[in-house]
């Protein structure tokens, strides 16, 4: 299944996150939007660690903070909780919690 | 060395396609780093007309490419985040700085006495480091700018009598004028050397703009026109909203010349044959491919 969502960051940049999820398991991310990131090959890294993981909540926020600290990724316009909110909010399309994300 | 003390390399005004522009910052970016050149400011114009998309976006998402290819637009990806921006031949000026991390040193004058000198400035004081350069510019022909985080550039655009009072109809007492972006900036940072460009609007057509991105048709309601025009304006709207008449491109560009070098060693260059070369393979082997364009 495929599944996408996208959230402008109050006070920040346009985040879009696709995905396709078969058996409960990420099996490709793409971020995309007008956000920076240094340095950028660090989008790769992002995108790639989501891949495999099971659809926890917890589990993507532990993960994409480990990828930003080991890389020494910098974010600008959006955080790695923008990243999860808005993955979250793909994934549940109609969960409370992620409503207005969209 | 600080930004004031090193010498820099000032390129003048050349107008160059979407792909040999992009290449030709690439291919400086790499002579920088090597040591070959020093850092560089440059300022061009894009023929034809283009739409750069900034390294994170989506073609696809963003870009109308059906309708660009219909205007003569073309289409390229940059190498710096940021958004989709129509850079109209006739509409705007773009400008580029290259300089080493290690140059770029600001002086810190803060509450002591005696100013120290710091290596590697932070992202966002290196924006408003460049971005006061187009701030004092702009004050050369009487726009007051100023930067605005994360990337922007706003200036004053006074209201009108008939808007000013409804603004007062609609609360704002105090409102003669109000902030609108005139200048969208974007960096980054690779091999040890600052790329930082962005464009200066010299006049808006949010219509043609509008018919080359791809926004939801909903978007593309006369509402939405004038949203963007209450945000964005450029050196001609403001100059009307003056009640003065439109400085010319070349009056614009000789004021942003100044800003940029005001207080500066400087040399007027051009591109060497080695960078020359480097950039019409770059344009040939990067930029013009899909590989590279439609990478997202």
């Amino acid at each position: 299944m495929r599944y996408a969502a996208t959230t402008k960051v109050s006070g920040g940049k346009l985040l879009r996150v696709k995905c396709e999820v078969e058996g409960g398991v990420l099996t490709a991310v793409s971020i995309t939007g007008d956000f920076f990131i240094h340095p950028e090959d660090g989008i790769v890294e992002l995108e790639k660690c989501c891949v495999g993981m099971s659809v926890v909540k917890e589990e993507f926020v532990k993960k994409l903070h480990a990828v930003i600290v080991d890389k020494k990724l910098e974010l600008i316009g959006f955080s790695t909780d923008d990243i999860v909110q808005t993955l979250w909010s793909a994934l549940h399309p109609d969960s409370d919690a992620t409503r207005g994300a969209r | 060395m600080t930004l004031d003390t090193i010498s820099w390399r000032f390129i003048e005004l050349e107008t160059h396609d979407a792909f040999m522009n992009m290449a030709l910052d690439e291919a400086c970016c790499e002579a920088v780093s090597r040591g070959e050149v020093p850092p560089t400011i440059r300022f061009y114009r894009w023929q034809p007309s283009a739409v750069s998309i900034g390294y994170f976006q989506s073609l696809q998402d963003e870009i109308a490419v059906n309708e660009c290819a219909a205007a003569d637009v073309d289409v390229v990806r940059r190498r710096t985040g940021g958004g989709a921006v129509y850079h109209d031949y006739e509409g705007e000026i773009t400008y580029s700085v290259i300089v080493r991390e290690s140059d770029f040193c600001l002086t810190e004058t803060g509450a002591g006495a005696t100013p120290s000198l710091r290596s590697g400035a932070g992202i966002t004081e290196s924006y408003h480091e460049i971005c006061g350069w187009i701030v004092g510019g702009l004050a050369r022909i009487g726009i007051e700018s100023e930067f605005k985080p994360i990337n922007d550039i706003v200036a004053r655009v006074d209201l009108s009598q008939e808007d000013s009072s409804k603004e007062k109809m609609e609360g704002n007492s105090a409102v003669s004028a109000l902030w609108k972006k005139i200048s969208g900036n974007a960096q980054t940072r690779r091999d040890g050397v600052i790329l930082q460009h962005g464009t200066i609007l010299y006049r808006v057509d949010v219509k043609k703009m509008f018919s080359l991105l791809k926004v939801g048709k909903e978007k593309i309601a006369d509402k939405l026109i004038a949203a963007v025009e209450e945000r964005v304006t450029s050196v001609s709207d403001v100059c009307a909203a003056q009640g003065r008449e439109a400085i010319t491109r070349e009056a614009l560009y000789d004021a942003l010349r100044a800003g940029f070098t005001e207080g500066k060693k400087f040399e007027v260059g051009t591109f060497s044959e080695k960078e020359l070369a480097r950039a019409r393979e770059l344009a040939v082997v990067r930029y013009q491919t899909d590989a590279w364009n439609r990478m997202r």
